[in-house]
């Protein structure tokens, strides 16, 4: 009868190799591979082992900035057909939503326009918002992650398509399972050039707070609107805010309110007011200090079922008035 | 840092391993507690380190007088250090004072947010307390050598989250440290079991509360409840058993026998008998210093009451500072006298009848256990009994079906393993390849879903 089974040798010699394995191959391919963002599993392993597995953002500025830099020749001006002008913000607060410039939208509007448009924007008035009623989503799509399946459930709004993959982010969008409209599942841009939309409602965001800085997240964010308009191309997309969390939330997990706002910020210059909007929810949802109401939320991130109609109202209530009117766009093509 | 964390595993173990097994017999006496204040201060901080070692020297010295002197003063030092003791616990229960860090790897603490204060405080002061009684009992003799003394305080398995361990139980060992090859890979095989339990399928249940919670209790649907308090009851399980067979498993290699603090307790045939094999060194720990302290069942139905009583308000409190715990505490007492006064006959007739109750009833406790405020406990069991109240518009009743898809493999896993089956198996095959093979397979397993999970912290958020 053996006496021992050896299960302890067995696993030390495995991690051994393993680490020597995982260490070659962050060595060879690691510069390569977080260039392009796409950091392999065994060296999340390896970064498990040594690093503390919450925010790395103290690691990251220095591989963000690079990765910005590869990236400088793409530029926001080809996301949309002029320079954002002004943010994109709900009408109620029309009135102040001029006051912020941000320096880099000075900047980028020194960058040459690359489209065919005129090299001076055209000046757009504030744009209309109007309240649809609920025939306006039976042409809308909405794409995220575990927020867009609770507004495919709870928001009663069965007019409108749901593409949603509980967990998604900007990094992995391409590669993720999507549940699909009808049931079913499948790779997103696959499928989402099949039926034409008018309106696509975008939400990602909520998985990456600890991951890059946010003009990484943003650059991100930006290829994937460009990559719904390819697939799109009469479609307005909507960016909609990632939701705050609640205080308790904020104060005791990765799931940062600063951070939440950062990277909001930076989707606030990926709007162009035409094809483009941001949409702020978190108005809806906050308490007097900025983060999420307690009350409204289980588990400090997400909202209860009834929020989603309320949620859903309000997108009604923010509605582009050309969309509602179907009379081509604000700006003369 | 906790058992379960990869830095431990990987670094920290082997670390200790090795140099404990190196060792001289003198020197592995030091390496004990040495090893377990660094463990606690990378999870405690300094502040909660000084706080442990404040109130380890205090019972040390107390446990010194008491053995010391006799009669009326040995009894004031037993109570004053009692009420330190105690004090200090019910302190930190029931005041919102500074935050401490949370363990994190005692994961169904994300539960119970109440619980902020000093590191394993309910456990070691437990433990503590234990010696000083035991002291004054005449049950074991002080120790003068502040370095066994130690070795058995800051032993670094049972720290945080127990098993709740007497110093009788660790004294001889205590004093001849050793250990053998045999012990190691025995211990080792116990942690991986402990460990798969916790990762593999603890942490993959996990999800499923987290998910009824972000729902909000009134607008589940009902199968979805009962599944939610099924895997909330397993996962809790797996959790508190995987972590207490990790200890195990450690306090095996390093040659000590731990005491277990699971016996397949869902296989119970009374919620009394749920509760001799459900955290079992709590169970005792009430048992000899409560219940029979108070007279327990010789003393007269009256005294009986009382005892139960005690118990299980205690037990309650123990658990948690809201007020659900002691409801908890409260519905446990009431059935476990139902069984005292009358079912007991009933349940040791039919067994299969027995089963069903224990489960049936467990489970929701646990739900009672779960959920901090009142009103939230009402309206969830309006969901699992949905005639008590019409379910409100936002119900969507198909909601169980994608939970199940994806987590039935992880609710079959885990009620298999509560059946006494796995168990007599390994017993009987611990020492064959095949067992080698599937807890290599399992400890790679569990570290791969640590890793993954570890890169992208919102483990709660991927559901």
């Amino acid at each position: 009868m053996k006496k021992h089974n050896n299960l302890i040798w067995f696993v030390a010699a495995t991690a051994m190799v393993l680490s020597l394995v995982v260490v070659c191959n962050d060595q060879v391919y690691g510069a390569y591979r977080r260039q392009h963002m796409d950091v392999p599993a065994p060296a999340l392993v390896f970064q498990a082992f040594t690093e503390t597995p919450s925010l790395q953002e103290e690691n990251l500025p220095v591989k963000a900035s690079a990765a910005v830099k590869l990236a400088s020749n793409e530029t926001y001006s080809e996301i949309g057909p002029g320079m954002p002008e002004n943010e994109a913000k709900i009408p109620e607060q029309a009135a102040d939503s001029t006051a912020e410039t941000q320096p880099e939208q000075s900047e980028q509007q020194e960058q040459p326009a690359q489209s065919a448009q005129p090299e001076q924007p055209v000046q757009v008035s504030q744009p209309v918002f109007v309240t649809a009623d609920m025939s306006y989503f039976d042409d809308a799509c909405f794409i995220g992650d575990s927020f867009t399946q609770g507004l495919s459930i709870y928001s009663k709004n069965p007019g409108a398509d749901y593409y949603y993959s509980v967990g998604v982010s900007t990094k992995g969008i391409s590669k993720a399972s999507f549940t699909l409209p009808g049931g079913g599942t499948g790779k997103l841009w696959d499928v989402l050039g099949q039926k034409q939309y008018k309106k696509v409602y975008l939400l990602l965001g909520i998985n990456e707070l600890g991951g890059d800085a946010p003009e990484v997240f943003a650059q991100r964010y930006g290829e994937i609107v460009k990559q719904i308009q390819a697939v799109q191309p009469e479609a307005t997309v909507f960016i909609q805010s990632i939701l705050h969390t609640t205080q308790n939330k904020s104060a005791s997990s990765a799931f940062k309110n600063e951070i939440v706002n950062r990277n909001n910020e930076a989707l606030k210059m990926l709007a162009d007011n035409n094809k483009v909007f941001y949409i702020d929810i978190n108005p809806l949802f906050d308490d007097e200090t900025g983060a999420l109401r307690s009350d409204i939320s289980g588990d400090g991130v997400h909202l209860k079922a009834p929020c989603y109609i309320e949620w859903r109202d309000y997108l009604l209530r923010n509605v582009p008035a050309w969309l509602v009117s179907g009379a081509g766009t604000a700006i003369a093509a | 840092m906790a058992l379960s964390d990869l830095k431990f595993i990987f670094w920290f173990l082997p670390v200790f391993m090795i140099i404990y097994v190196l060792a001289g017999a003198k020197l592995k006496r030091i390496v004990l507690p040495v090893s377990g204040l660094c463990f606690y201060c990378f999870g405690a901080g300094i502040p909660g380190l000084l706080f442990y070692i404040g109130s380890a020297l205090l019972n040390y010295v107390s446990a010194i007088l008491i053995s010391k002197t006799a009669g009326g003063i040995k009894k004031l030092i037993l109570i004053l250090t009692l009420l330190v003791n105690f004090g200090v616990l019910l302190f930190f229960k029931y005041a919102n004072l500074v935050s401490v860090i949370i363990p994190e790897g005692f994961g169904f603490r994300s539960v119970l947010p109440e619980l902020v204060m000093p590191l394993g405080i309910s456990f070691y002061t437990f433990s503590f307390a234990s010696y000083v009684i035991d002291v004054y009992r005449g049950t074991i003799a002080a120790d003068r050598d502040i370095i066994t003394y130690s070795g058995y305080a800051a032993f670094f398995p049972k720290l945080i989250s127990g098993p709740i361990v007497r110093y009788g139980e660790m004294q001889e060992k205590l004093k001849s440290c050793g250990t053998t090859r045999e012990n190691i890979e025995d211990g080792f095989c116990t942690f991986v079991i402990g460990f798969g339990m916790k990762v593999l399928i603890a942490d993959s249940l996990a999800p499923v509360w987290e998910h009824i919670l972000s729902i909000g209790f009134e607008s589940i649907s009902t199968p979805l409840a009962w599944i939610g308090a099924l895997s909330f009851s397993l996962r809790l399980y797996f959790d508190f058993n995987g972590y207490s067979l990790m200890a195990m498993g450690i306090g095996k290699m390093c040659g000590f026998d731990l005491p277990a603090n699971f016996d397949l307790p869902y296989l119970s045939r009374s919620i009394s008998e749920f509760w001799r094999r459900w955290h079992i060194t709590l169970g005792t720990w009430f048992r000899d210093y409560v219940y029979i302290p108070l007279g327990g069942s010789k003393n007269g139905k009256l005294r009986l009451i009382l005892s139960l009583s005690a118990v299980w308000l205690c037990t309650g409190i123990w658990h948690g500072s809201t007020f659900n715990y002691i409801l908890w505490g409260l519905c446990l007492l009431t059935f476990i006298l139902l069984e005292r006064f009358l079912l007991n006959g009933f349940l040791e007739k039919h067994p299969a009848a027995a089963h069903f109750y224990v489960c049936f009833v467990i489970v929701q406790t646990w739900v009672v256990f779960a959920i901090p405020d009142i009103r939230d406990i009402g309206n969830y069991f309006t969901r699992l009994y949905p005639f008590l109240r019409k379910a409100n518009e936002f119900v969507y009743f198909q909601d169980y079906v994608e939970v199940l898809k994806s987590k039935w493999p992880f609710l079959a896993a885990g009620i298999f393993f509560c059946l006494p089956f796995f168990r007599k198996w390994y017993e009987k095959n611990r020492k064959s390849p095949v067992v080698t093979v599937m807890l290599f397979v399992v400890f790679w397993a569990s570290v791969y879903m640590i890793a993954k999970q570890g890169s992208n912290p919102f483990m709660y958020c991927s559901f």
